[in-house]
């Protein structure tokens, strides 16, 4: 039952974003629309799937994808012009072990080591987003921009399930089942949590007025 | 990453995954939280720091505002006290029956309207260079701090001198008269409340900003008591000190010197704002 929900909430992000297309138009959310696109994709491929060659090289491939994907989407979010170089150096060493473990594949289904490495760089590229907002802030509200809510669902994601995408190539096929519940829970989670993004309002009075404040009692 | 992912499969995996994961989860939901804790806690801060500026500016205004009532009231009362009575009396010699005196009483009626004019006019030119010293406007501001401290040590209860190091090229007229404005309510305080026996005035320049310095031996005040004075109700001189010297951008900075000794009021201006200004012109 869970992992039908999970299945259709991805549906769900795609649903709302094509909805709600005007409040989306113009706030840098086509490359997280490209991601729902890829993963309902990749989802629907990966169950005509069997050989477990096929299904490490596909997998892989999807790690690829989705990782660069937020890597772009990074990227272009960052203000600080030190900080862009961060997804630049994750990304180097992002393709420096996926080409490590293409090379040593195992017999195992599953890429573990390019699965937790973009979740743990994800995980500290949504740090690193937390911190340019705070130490940079040119609104007033954080929470109320897309943009932050989007990269809180993925922290959630991504957070959670680094330790199962660590242990997962080493899962027998009744601990995969069983710990699977995991993922597709946070995943509905991480959907949810999208579609509630691409649903909010473009809020231009949040931007923050005492950004040219001057306290100077000299 | 790779240990762990080395691990053989068994009953610690289960407890390090769940374990991990509940951990994970825990800190990822703590660091937004704070996130938007802090952020908000940041926010309050500067606003109220937006509202202290703000009730400052007030009071910078409040403070202008009474010093030119006072200016006004001050010239009213010169007019009225001293040229209005000098106006009459020369009106009460110069009556319609004038005429009907004879020509020795007529030429010193006439003698005494003259002398008392005469002295109406220097009260009128007396006012009219208080408002705007002469020798500032002819000569500039080196003339008139010069001749200020003249003034000042010419009347033997103190010693005033000034010099200016680095001043070939005179500064905006407008802007003269603000800093002659701020030093002669800087000297009129240390007259006033500091028992000093020397004023020292010095000019410099250095790199793009433009220095005034005045060190005196008496009672002064320190960067913090300006502070408090310019926050609170009293200190109107030194609001004005600092509402003319925003106009120009300026700092100023009340301290002890080295030594300990003396007082020192530095004023700092920079040279591009008054470029600026010509340039707008």
């Amino acid at each position: 039952m869970l992992p039908l929900v999970a299945y259709l909430s991805e549906l769900l992000s795609i649903v709302f974003f094509l909805c709600f297309l005007k409040r989306n138009k113009g706030e840098g959310l086509w490359i997280i629309f490209l991601y729902c696109v890829c993963s309902v994709l990749a989802e629907i491929i990966g169950i005509y799937l069997f050989d477990p060659k096929n299904k490490f090289y596909f997998w892989a491939f999807y790690s690829i994808t989705e990782y660069s994907i937020f890597a772009y989407f990074f990227y272009n979010t960052f203000k600080g012009q030190k900080i862009r170089f961060i997804p630049l150096i994750g990304t180097f060493l992002f393709f420096v072990v996926v080409g490590i473990t293409f090379y040593n594949r195992n017999t195992k289904a599953f890429d573990s080591l390019s699965a937790s490495m973009e979740a743990l760089l994800m995980i500290i590229y949504s740090i690193v987003f937390l911190y340019d907002q705070i130490s940079n802030p040119a609104i007033m509200f954080v929470y109320n921009t897309k943009k932050f809510w989007i990269v809180i669902a993925f922290f959630l994601y991504f957070s959670s399930t680094l330790f199962l995408f660590l242990f997962a190539s080493s899962f027998t096929k009744e601990e995969h089942s069983s710990y699977w519940i995991i993922n597709n829970f946070f995943e509905i989670l991480k959907n949810a949590i999208l579609s509630v993004s691409f649903a909010m309002k473009k809020s231009d009075s949040t931007r923050n007025p005492i950004k040219t404040f001057d306290p100077d009692y000299s | 990453m790779i240990i762990l992912q080395v691990t053989p499969p068994g009953s610690n995996v289960s407890l390090v995954l769940y374990f991990g994961t509940i951990g994970m989860l825990a800190l990822t939901i703590g660091l937004i939280v704070f996130i938007i804790f802090h952020q908000r806690k940041v926010i309050r801060y500067q606003l109220r720091l937006q509202r202290l500026e703000h009730d400052q500016q007030k009071l910078l205004l409040n403070a202008s505002i009474r010093l030119q009532e006072e200016e006004r009231q001050r010239i009213a009362a010169d007019l009225h006290d001293d040229a209005g009575p000098l106006l009459a009396t020369a009106r009460l010699y110069l009556n319609e029956n004038l005429v009907n005196l004879d020509k020795t009483t007529q030429l010193q009626s006439i003698y005494n309207a003259k002398s008392i004019i005469d002295d109406t006019i220097q009260l009128i030119r007396n006012i009219s260079h208080s408002l705007m010293p002469p020798t500032l406007k002819n000569f500039g501001l080196e003339s008139a701090v010069n001749d200020l401290f003249q003034k000042i040590s010419g009347s033997g209860s103190m010693n005033a001198s000034s010099r200016f190091h680095d001043y070939r090229e005179r500064l905006q007229s407008e802007n003269e008269l603000i800093i002659f404005r701020v030093i002669q309510e800087l000297v009129n305080n240390i007259l006033k409340h500091s028992n000093a026996s020397f004023i020292h005035l010095t000019q410099n320049t250095s790199g793009d900003k433009f220095f005034i310095r005045l060190h005196h031996d008496g009672r002064g005040i320190t960067q913090n008591d300006f502070i408090k004075l310019n926050k609170s109700n009293v200190g109107l001189g030194l609001k004005n000190i600092q509402s003319r010297l925003k106009v120009l951008h300026g700092k100023i900075f009340f301290e002890k010197d080295m030594s300990q000794t003396y007082y020192k009021v530095t004023i700092e201006l920079m040279k591009e704002d008054d470029d600026k200004l010509i340039e707008q012109e």
